[in-house]
């Protein structure tokens, strides 16, 4: 708590100022938090002074709230231009990335608890930077985060607005951003370099080396291609669902079946059967084989019966049959 | 522009399938397409219409016209970020009268109420953005996305998609 205190003051979120008339302050409350490694190991504990941004009103606090994330397609044409080029796939993250995002709004908070400053507990904090909960949270950490990136002198894409990239007689240079997850390529590694530098000077930056775990997808490289899996998405979601020991079969759907909204009774845990469809549309992130019996069970989610149920245990029991399958972009060059 | 580095030329190229009337509930179509950029998977689709087609042309030519929109879209991108290629783009599909209607402008009864569609792919392929061509349903790489296949047939396709198992005993 102590050091999310730290990186607040840092940043210079707030300064404590009297409430002036007719203005509503929102509350806030801390959140703690555990960070896991793809091995499921504990990498470290974390705690978030978040803003209770359900209590602000629109217009008043704040306007648009819409915040561009990249494509799963152009993140994974990203991963081929790497691997066809062979090119070094390099993973920023940024620290506290939402409290960089300048706020338009004038937002009113009270003061966090456990940390009133003494003396001047009647005052409340007026934001200057956005903070973890604030519906505009996300577009404003966006809107600086392409500020800063152009100032770097990279080009925002028309196609997809979180994909940057810059060319010259050196080389070319490649930016994907998911919120705060950074990957970045290209061939000029000088420009790389100098690119990663200023992020840190601007932002706090973990320099996470190359690409491995990236949004749940495992990225191996090597000089031949590029590997991306899902295996312990897969494993988690077998273990969930007691399918570990299940018998694998050789296919995600029965041939020549018609799923229809009557057969059968109505399943007895319908949220589950939605969760568990919602994940297994994630898979399909690396998982071309199951995007069509997916977007069958996917359906009936309304009103799922037991016959619905079925065929996705189906797709379960065909995943098991192989969790580390996944796609693998070839270096064509490298292979001629 | 020449650059002291060699870029690869990269080809995009799409398969493009429809499973005409596939859904019992209420007789619609299903969309269903994969891109491959420089010969990898990049981007594919699985999707139930929004509409009910009559013929089995009519939802292929949907697709095609719904495949075209994200061809250009990955074009678009690999141009902006300077590592496109003027080369056309192919896309393959197994429906023969499809692809008439997509070569020479006919109409009659029963393409009338496509013709934003027929207009659309059209002009790209007299643009050379697309070329189409037919592909035998025994290569047609979008079966997968569009029906239930046996075992051996998912190998067959998933492996032409690129798709391997790396923690399997070779």
């Amino acid at each position: 708590m102590e050091e999310e205190m730290r990186a607040l003051d840092d940043n210079g979120i707030w300064e404590l100022v009297d409430l002036p008339v007719r203005k509503q302050t929102i509350g806030c409350k801390w959140v703690y938090v555990v960070k896991v490694n793809p091995d499921g190991s504990v990498a470290r504990l974390k705690s978030h002074l978040v803003a209770k941004g359900y209590a602000q009103t629109y217009r008043v606090d704040y306007s648009d709230t819409f915040s561009p994330v990249a494509k799963l397609a152009s993140i994974r044409l990203f991963m081929s231009i790497a691997a066809t080029n062979d090119w070094p796939l390099h993973q920023l993250d940024i620290k506290n990335a939402f409290l960089h995002g300048d706020l338009k709004e004038k937002v009113y908070m009270e003061q966090p608890p456990g940390f009133v400053a003494q003396g001047e507990s009647s005052k409340v904090c007026r934001l200057r930077k956005s903070l973890y909960g604030l519906k505009q949270s996300p577009r404003a950490w966006f809107g600086r985060f392409s500020e800063v990136i152009q100032e770097f002198g990279m080009k925002k894409s028309k196609c997809d607005h979180s994909v940057f990239y810059q060319q010259s007689e050196v080389g070319f240079i490649l930016l994907v951003g998911y919120v705060d997850d950074i990957v970045i390529t290209g061939s000029d590694s000088k420009g790389i370099s100098a690119l990663k530098s200023f992020l840190q000077a601007n932002f706090q930056t973990k320099d996470l080396g190359m690409l491995r775990y990236f949004l749940g997808i495992e990225v191996t490289k090597c000089k031949k291609g590029i590997f991306l899996s899902q295996r312990k998405y897969i494993l988690d979601l077998l273990t969930e669902t007691g399918k570990l020991g299940a018998k694998p079969c050789s296919a995600p759907m029965v041939t020549n079946t018609q799923l229809t909204a009557e057969d059968g009774e109505p399943f007895a845990d319908p949220e589950m059967y939605r969760r568990l469809v919602g994940k297994l549309n994630y898979l399909t992130v690396t998982h071309p084989d199951i995007a069509c019996p997916v977007s069958i069970v996917s359906q009936f989610m309304a009103s799922p019966r037991t016959t619905h149920w079925a065929a996705l245990e189906q797709i379960l029991c065909y995943l098991k049959g192989a969790p580390g399958r996944g796609i693998w972009y070839r270096n064509h060059g490298h292979t001629h | 522009m020449v650059y002291g580095i060699e870029i690869m030329v990269i080809l995009i190229k799409c398969f493009s399938d429809a499973d005409w009337v596939g859904s019992k509930i209420d007789r619609r179509s299903t969309t269903c397409y994969c891109v491959f950029v420089g010969g990898n998977l990049v981007s594919w689709k699985s999707k139930k219409q929004n509409v009910v087609s009559r013929s089995s042309a009519e939802s292929q030519y949907r697709v095609m016209a719904q495949s075209m929109c994200e061809l250009i879209w990955i074009q678009q991108l690999l141009n902006e970020i300077g590592l496109g290629s003027s080369l056309p783009m192919k896309l393959w599909c197994d429906n023969q009268a499809a692809l008439h209607i997509a070569s020479n402008l006919v109409f009659h009864e029963r393409t009338k109420h496509i013709e934003i569609d027929c207009h659309f792919i059209c002009e790209k392929i007299q643009q050379n953005v697309i070329s189409t061509s037919h592909v035998k349903t025994t290569e047609q790489l979008g079966d997968i996305f569009t029906k239930a296949l046996s075992g051996p047939r998912i190998e067959y396709i998933c492996n032409k998609l690129g798709m391997i198992n790396i923690y399997a005993p070779a």
